[in-house]
């Protein structure tokens, strides 16, 4: 199947588009500050430059096949693990919300594993980049861990290892089923006489839509969980809650000395009286 | 800048709106209007064939499950959810925001982003949905007016010091996340916490009382789970996070006659 975006390597003429991306503050909203255009010229050159090492990253222009228009930019760059490449991709505004940058990045993945000796993928956004994580669950990557690295403090890290790559191409063919499932239990929750149906009339039901039987199971048998994995749903999921954090235990106050016992004063002796002199007796 | 001008040039505007506890079942017109109409619909669902409903229904939702990791502050997790939120509002969009059951019920990032985005004079409402508790009084027979009801998170009641009133009914929710918030806690922090739960219970509840362990059915081909056990048995039973707790009252309240009296006497027609 064709897909809607070709890639090719970034040019000298690619300048507008350079410009379209890295001077757009909404853009770089997520990455850095936006660029002048003096300043997006002299880095277009400094990355053509770098894209000629050996070493260095490389960056294609993503292509919109039905008008033929360039849309973004994707890259694939060293790390300091050989074996595992990072991946970037920035979308002008009008290309975006439609699927692709995850079809971009996919032919640039599909490319990588075929030609290039390496075990996985990276990447790495901040953390309120919702559309790239999105992109990100699309293709199977694994669950976000915060980045360690102190320079990019607030980002996530996520990878993507060989094998995980057929279950995305895989996807396609598995869509017609789902679909047909999430349609189902659609209509059995819409649908008054199939919300408290029997066993017996959900097969029916199922059996109508042409559901196979594994799925019919997984349906009635296995629960959402069973059911998740079989779709090929997300994995983990959280619920929310109101985030009360534990109240600090206040101190143990430290154990009460007991008053010291007052002893008893000791009965002094009583000081001894200066014998009183007796009266000189008047003579 | 008054608050009204502001009020006038802010494009954007955000809907929280509920999609319900059952797939399918519980969606209102309003809330599948909203989703169907925005510029940019923001996901948070707790299963995940829900949140494939819903992207089959409007394509390109955005999941916010991302922003949750393992051993990640979940207060951290709210406020980037809130940013990303208030990030496309502040772009101009339609932003809306589909949670599972009633976006204000044990959620705090909804109530947050529809106050900030108040805040700066963006347009911005909750819409209600079918929570759990909606389902729970159906499928229990619980009338929460016949002696009252009282409503706990778990970890409130473990934390901090509430006064429990036997007479009425008690739900507790999110039993299973207990432990689950505090640091270091290992795989058997949850059992060893619902032990201290099943302890604080004990204050007011004799040992043998029967409770009644409730989740509500997210699939309709699914039936509700409803088990009954005797509170000591609280910390053997597995809890997960979207089970909850029902404790019928343990005995009737007694009537309070000074209050009654002094009822009668001003409800007394004068003469």
């Amino acid at each position: 199947m064709i897909g809607r975006v070709r890639l090719r390597a970034l040019a000298r003429g690619d300048l507008a588009l350079f410009r379209a991306l890295y001077c757009d503050a909404e853009t770089m909203r997520h990455i850095g500050r936006p660029f002048s255009h003096a300043d997006a010229a002299a880095s277009l050159r400094a990355t053509l430059v770098a894209s000629r090492e050996a070493a260095g990253p490389f960056f294609c222009t993503i292509i919109e096949r039905g008008n033929d228009r360039a849309v973004g930019l994707c890259s694939i760059r060293p790390t300091a693990d050989p074996r595992c490449p990072e991946l970037g991709i920035m979308m002008v505004r009008t290309a975006r919300g439609r699927g692709l940058a995850r079809e971009a990045l996919g032919v640039l993945i599909d490319a990588a594993f075929r030609t290039l000796p390496i075990t996985g993928v990276s990447v790495q956004y901040r953390c309120a980049n919702a559309a790239m994580a999105r992109v990100c669950d699309g293709l199977g990557f694994s669950p976000a861990r915060m980045s360690q690295s102190g320079a990019r403090a607030k980002t996530y890290v996520r990878m993507l290892r060989r094998p995980r790559l057929q279950m995305y191409f895989e996807q396609p063919a598995k869509r017609k089923p789902m679909s047909k499932i999430i349609e189902f239990l659609e209509q059995a929750g819409r649908d008054a006489a199939l919300r408290h149906a029997t066993r017996e009339q959900l097969l029916r039901g199922m059996s109508r839509v042409n559901i196979g039987k594994t799925l019919q199971d997984a349906v009635l048998n296995a629960g959402s969980a069973g059911l998740a994995a079989l779709i090929d749903a997300r994995e983990t999921m959280y619920c929310q809650n109101q985030s009360k954090t534990p109240p600090k235990a206040p101190a143990k106050a430290p154990p009460k000395k007991a008053p010291p016992k007052k002893k008893a004063p000791a009965k002094k002796a009583p000081a001894k009286q200066p014998a009183r002199k007796a009266p000189k007796r008047k003579r | 800048m008054s608050s009204k001008k502001r009020r006038d040039t802010r494009v954007g505007s955000l809907d929280c709106v509920g999609v319900g506890i059952t797939l399918g079942s519980h969606l209102t017109p309003l809330a599948r209007n909203c989703i169907e109409a925005a510029d940019v619909v923001f996901v948070a669902v707790s299963d995940a064939i829900v949140e494939r409903w819903l992207e089959e229904m409007r394509p390109n939702v955005r999941s916010l499950q991302p922003l949750y990791a393992e051993g990640k502050p979940r207060r951290r997790t709210y406020r980037e959810m809130v940013e990303a939120i208030l990030a496309e509002v502040r772009a101009g969009k339609k932003v809306c925001v589909a949670f599972y059951g009633h976006p204000g019920v044990f959620a705090w990032a909804p109530h947050r982003a529809v106050a900030v985005a108040r805040r700066e004079g963006y347009s911005a409402h909750m819409e209600p949905g079918i929570s759990a508790a909606d389902c729970l009084y159906a499928d229990l027979g619980i009338d929460p007016g016949a002696f009252g009801c009282q409503h706990f998170d778990a970890r409130q009641l473990l934390y901090w010091k509430h006064r429990i009133d036997p007479t009425a009914y008690l739900i507790v929710w999110q039993a299973g996340m207990v432990g689950s918030d505090i640091p270091r806690a290992g795989s058997g922090g949850n059992a060893a916490c619902l032990a201290l739960l099943a302890e604080r219970f004990a204050r007011d509840y004799p040992r043998d009382h029967k409770l009644i362990v409730y989740r509500a059915a997210t699939l309709p081909v699914q039936a509700p789970r409803i088990e009954r056990i005797a509170l000591h048995r609280l910390a053997a039973v597995r809890i997960e996070a979207p089970d909850t707790l029902v404790f019928p009252p343990v005995r009737r309240a007694l009537p309070d006659g000074k209050m009654l009296r002094r009822a009668a006497r001003v409800a007394r027609p004068r003469a």
